[in-house]
């Protein structure tokens, strides 16, 4: 809590320069601090693709920069280029849709016949969840952030962010279940 | 609600399955290259804006009797209603002016 609240500072005081002394080393302080997990965030968000993740992560930087008078504080800078990124991949998204996935999204994750590999099965279990569900567990969980902060991010009602967390753990869990099930069958010694 | 085993367990294959940060790999020197200069915000619109509402205002009100009526009240010490109506008005501008640059400093 302490190590957030210090580095919301240092964040501030950042800001600070780049606004009042134009200075573009703090905002490249800014940018050195943050491009890690704002591109983790959008390799998530795009399943792998790198070269998408950080065509979209840079303008993100480039927005930051244009509209950085209007950072007020409210969220953490992370939280705040965490939104910006979020618009941005919503934004790429409709300039070029997804191909479907073979399954249906509503349909809930069911475990393999013969579990091979715990992980992989579980990325296609989570591909599984909706689009909503999918998003909250990566800020949640995977991010870090508050329930109000993924609210924040994704422009949710908090309501709704914690009924996507909830449903998308319980789906999650029972086929964490199943696997386990169809593991001890496969070699129940 | 209970935070189960199963919740654990879904929760670190989540994390196991996160990479974490990314290594910079250059990252922010092509950021750099493509930051545009600042906008520079310039702040005579603003005053400019300011000394035509005032001046138009004066004009407007220099006019009015009931303000002239106060104005010379108050100068004169004899706090007519006029005088305390001018006064009260000056008050509540103040404040207002106040208020809004509370909360604009809240928010930045």
């Amino acid at each position: 809590m302490a190590d957030s609240a210090a580095e919301a500072r240092v964040d501030r005081a950042l800001v600070t320069r780049v606004l009042l002394d134009d200075d573009r080393r703090a905002f490249e302080q800014l940018v050195r601090r943050h491009q890690g997990m704002v591109r983790a965030q959008l390799r998530r968000l795009l399943r792998g693709d790198e070269t998408a993740a950080d065509d979209i992560a840079q303008e993100v930087f480039l927005l930051a920069w244009r509209k950085l008078d209007q950072f007020r504080g409210e969220a953490s800078f992370r939280t705040w280029l965490y939104r910006i990124a979020w618009t941005c991949f919503l934004q790429a998204q409709r300039r070029n849709p997804a191909p479907a996935d073979d399954a249906d999204e509503v349909e809930p994750p069911t475990a393999p016949a013969q579990p091979v590999d715990l992980q992989l099965d579980f990325e296609l279990a989570l591909r599984r969840l909706s689009d909503g569900e999918q998003a909250v567990l990566l800020h949640c969980v995977q991010l870090g952030l508050s329930h109000e902060e993924a609210a924040f991010v994704l422009a949710m009602p908090l309501g709704t962010v914690k009924t996507h967390a909830t449903r998308g753990k319980a789906k999650l869990k029972s086929w964490l279940s199943a696997w386990r099930a169809g593991a001890a069958q496969e070699d129940p010694a | 609600m209970t935070h189960s085993r199963e919740d654990d367990a879904v929760e670190a294959l989540l994390q196991r399955q996160f990479e974490g940060a990314v290594a910079d790999d250059g990252f922010c020197d092509r950021v750099m290259k493509r930051l545009p200069a600042r906008p520079r915000h310039r702040a005579w619109p603003l005053w400019s804006g300011i000394a035509v509402g005032v001046a138009a205002c004066a004009s407007t009100l220099s006019s009015n009797p009931g303000l002239q009526l106060g104005w010379r009240g108050w100068i004169g010490g004899d706090m007519s209603p006029s005088a305390l109506a001018v006064l009260a008005a000056l008050a509540g501008m103040s404040l207002l002016a106040m208020c809004w640059s509370l909360a604009e400093a809240d928010g930045g």
